[in-house]
């Protein structure tokens, strides 16, 4: 996990920052030795005491946390937003259309 | 069936009196996201890519009432996500009916015709059924084959129901402006109440980043398509709106006009860009820095943004003005937005 100190408070900001932008899960750890898996939608590094918001995975609230309090980020879960490409749909319907097999094509099912 | 002139009245009284105020920023069409789950997986989509914990959440009907409620907007547009696949969206809706407000459910069609039943019709509540182009661009677009049927054929069941009806289209590059002219008349004979056409918005989050217009191909292709409108067609979008399109107006975008409420609480700066959430509408225009984002700002997120959510607000404003009155006045009577 990164770690965070007062000489590594920069690279924990920039975790954080990262995990904003990213599409999958992560895992905090705190200085209380809790470690929490959840989507992190939302941070405010502005404010008078900065701040992420988190969805945990089976909790309904969001829970908000100081960065003082977040001591590493890890990115544990699948980036959602990768590995779909428009080519490749392209591609699959080329294909069908090759082969006079137009049937539906499908939308891939949730998972988890 | 055409936009109620109570919808008319009611925006028109609402926009009116706000200029009369001086106010410098209000909300005119609130972009309810009760969800993010869909039955479709859209390559130009930004708005799905979640982990499934996610896509599971859902506002609940008191969530959305507050946020509307706060937000005070007279139209309320429901993306998402799918929002047919919300189970409290029958509640959600009469709720919103209830408090007089204009909602536009969007929907990609798939669920539209078996759903019917949970609604009543009325002037308050159009569905706005998600068609972009004829059969084979709309297919390919949602990357499903057969979408563009099934969502005709719930649209003829709607308006056969006495349901209102619109569509909306999002253009994407190589779009051919001929078969989008042919698609308009195709629309328009399935008794459509009227089309919303915007282009795309490349979301750093959607799969396809190719395949998005620049604003001066936007300008040319919105120019093909409405240089020699019919007098048939039907739009349920300003006039001015359709002329920034085309390049004739010189607009900057009024994000806030069109905000944006989700799962995760008001989002900032506006529906295309998430740069963080705040919990209350107040607290968005309070404390969002309007002046990093627009075209004037060189945000370079903002550079090609021509999209609806920015600038139909800033359309329906400047509606309001003598020179905006004259430009309707012509596109309506004359079937002209040069
Ligand atoms: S120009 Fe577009 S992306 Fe930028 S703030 Fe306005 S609406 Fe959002």
């Amino acid at each position: 996990m990164t770690t965070n100190s007062n000489e590594t408070r920069a690279p924990i900001s920039d975790s954080i920052e990262k995990a904003f932008d990213y599409r999958g899960d992560v895992t905090i750890e705190l200085t209380s030795g809790e470690t929490v898996v959840g989507y992190l939608f939302n941070r405010d590094i502005d404010a008078a005491e900065p701040y992420l918001e988190m969805f945990a995975k089976n909790e309904e609230t969001p829970r908000r946390y100081a960065y003082r309090d977040v001591v590493g980020l890890e990115f544990t879960g699948r980036d959602t937003a990768e590995g779909k490409s428009w080519e490749a749909w392209q591609q699959k319907v080329a294909e069908a259309e090759a082969s006079g097999k137009i049937a539906e094509l499908y939308p891939e099912e949730l998972d988890g | 069936m055409a936009v109620p002139i109570s919808q008319m009245w009611t925006v028109a009284r609402y926009v009116l009196s706000n200029r009369l105020r001086g106010t410098e920023r209000y909300p005119l069409v609130l972009m309810l996201e009760p969800l993010f789950r869909c039955n479709l997986a859209c390559a130009g989509c930004g708005k799905i890519q979640y982990p499934a914990h996610i896509l599971k959440r859902q506002l609940s009907p008191e969530q959305c009432f507050a946020a509307v409620e706060e937000c005070g907007a007279p139209l309320v547009s429901i993306p998402g996500g799918e929002p047919l696949m919300h189970p409290r969206i029958d509640e959600i809706v009469a709720g919103l009916v209830e408090r007089k407000r204009y909602v536009y459910l969007c929907t990609n069609g798939l669920l539209l015709k078996e759903k019917l039943d949970l609604f009543k019709p009325t002037k308050f509540l159009s569905f706005s059924v998600h068609m972009d182009g004829p059969r084979k661009e709309h297919d390919f677009a949602v990357c499903r084959m057969g979408t563009y049927d099934i969502a005709v054929d719930a649209i003829k069941e709607a308006i056969g129901r006495g349901f209102r009806v619109t569509t909306n289209t999002t253009l994407f590059e190589g779009t051919d402006p001929n078969r989008i002219r042919g698609f308009f008349d195709d629309m328009m004979k399935l008794g459509v109440e009227g089309m919303m056409v915007s282009p795309g918005y490349s979301y750093p989050k959607a799969p396809d980043q190719q395949h998005f217009l620049g604003r001066e191909k936007t300008q040319s292709l919105f120019r093909s398509i409405f240089s020699k409108p019919k007098r048939h067609w039907r739009f349920n979008q300003s006039s001015l709106f359709i002329r920034y399109l085309m390049g004739h107006e010189q607009y900057d975008c009024t994000p806030w006009g069109i905000p944006t409420y989700n799962i995760f609480g008001w989002q900032r700066p506006c529906y295309l860009q998430q740069e963080g959430y705040v919990e209350t509408y107040q607290e968005l225009l309070d404390s969002t820095d309007w002046s990093k984002y627009g075209h004037k700002s060189g945000n370079q997120k903002c550079s090609n943004c021509m999209v609806h959510s920015g600038f139909e607000p800033t359309s329906v404003d400047q509606t309001f003005t003598i020179s905006g009155i004259w430009k309707t006045a012509k596109a309506s009577v004359a079937g002209s937005y040069i």
